[in-house]
């Protein structure tokens, strides 16, 4: 008994979907032969499967042409709002791939700088300042001053 | 790499719009939620989580999928506030909708309804199937249903959809 019901459960939504099929327009003549052959065991989902073939169709609530629906100040609008969205996840996805990176450049660049100023500059550092401030210029006071420390020895 | 760039999905989204609109329309017929408001919501946070789309699904699939997510939130957001349906049918209104000629304005009006007027979830697979015209597939992944399920649920939404129509004298 149980399996009879069980049996008849599983007939009945097996036919459920077939009327389904049926009004997505999914059944040939021969499938619809069938189930209407079938049905006639179920005369409940019989009756039901003639209602929903006669109802009108579902699909003339809204018109098949999406382009007349949304208002077209709204879509722009949006879109827009899309354009600078998507502007600032790429500067943000860009930040975040190369960021890093970046930092890492700059570290090495100025670790190696100041590693190599000491072994650049090492013993020239202190003359080299006042030479270029001071260039040596023969003059004739020290030319003099010679002369006269020759003159004493 | 993203399956999609910011450019393509912009480009995309010109076409994809309109026909996320209706769908979301004829989903939130009844309530107080506008289709525009949350096309809006969807395709911010569709742009900021592009790298997340795997390509399992297709966009619009994927992009409906989170349409969704978003009503659902804000359904359950106005239930906690007016701890009622959040759509209710006396509150529908078909003049602030495109509609077709005038003399098929009244069925029109009708249909929509008796849609607005189905539980969530049966309201639900009818707007996806029979008005967006997804396949059971498509469904099956957004819903995480099966099949046989959704296809049962087709036919209970029918069912209610023909008996509601006939008491508010609408023929073929």
């Amino acid at each position: 008994m149980i399996s009879s019901d069980a049996h008849s459960q599983k007939k009945r939504t097996e036919l459920e979907g077939k009327i389904s099929d049926a009004a997505d327009g999914q059944l040939d003549v021969a499938g619809i032969g069938r189930l209407e052959h079938d049905l006639q065991h179920f005369p409940d989902l019989q009756q039901d499967y003639r209602d929903i073939m006669d109802m009108p169709d579902i699909r003339a609530a809204y018109t098949a042409n999406p382009a007349s629906y949304g208002n077209d100040l709204r879509m722009r609008r949006t879109l827009q709002l899309i354009t600078s969205a998507s502007f600032e996840i790429q500067t943000v996805s860009w930040f975040k791939k190369y960021a890093l990176a970046a930092s890492f450049v700059i570290f090495a660049l100025a670790s190696m700088t100041q590693m190599l100023m000491p072994l650049l500059y090492s013993g020239q550092g202190d003359m080299a300042f006042p030479e270029l401030l001071y260039p040596y210029e023969e003059s004739h006071a020290e030319a003099y001053a010679i002369f006269l420390d020759e003159l004493i020895e | 790499m993203d399956r999609y760039s910011n450019e393509a999905f912009q480009k995309e989204m010109v076409i994809l719009y309109p026909r996320l609109n209706r769908a979301l329309t004829a989903y939130l017929s009844g309530s107080q939620l506008d289709a525009d408001d949350i096309l809006q919501d969807t395709l911010l946070k569709a742009c900021r989580n592009l790298d997340r789309f795997n390509g399992d699904s297709g966009l619009y699939t994927w992009l409906y999928s989170i349409a969704r997510n978003i009503c659902i939130d804000e359904f359950r957001k106005q239930k906690r506030r007016n701890g009622r349906s959040p759509v209710p049918v006396e509150e529908f209104k078909l003049a602030a909708e495109p509609s077709a000629d005038e003399s098929e304005n009244e069925e029109i009006m009708l249909l929509r309804k008796a849609i607005a007027g189905l539980p969530d979830k049966l309201r639900e697979v009818v707007v996806m199937k029979a008005i967006d015209g997804m396949s059971y597939p498509e469904i099956a992944h957004i819903t995480g249903t099966n099949e046989q399920t959704l296809k049962s649920q087709m036919f209970r939404a029918r069912k209610l959809l023909a008996a509601s129509l006939k008491k508010l004298g609408v023929d073929k």
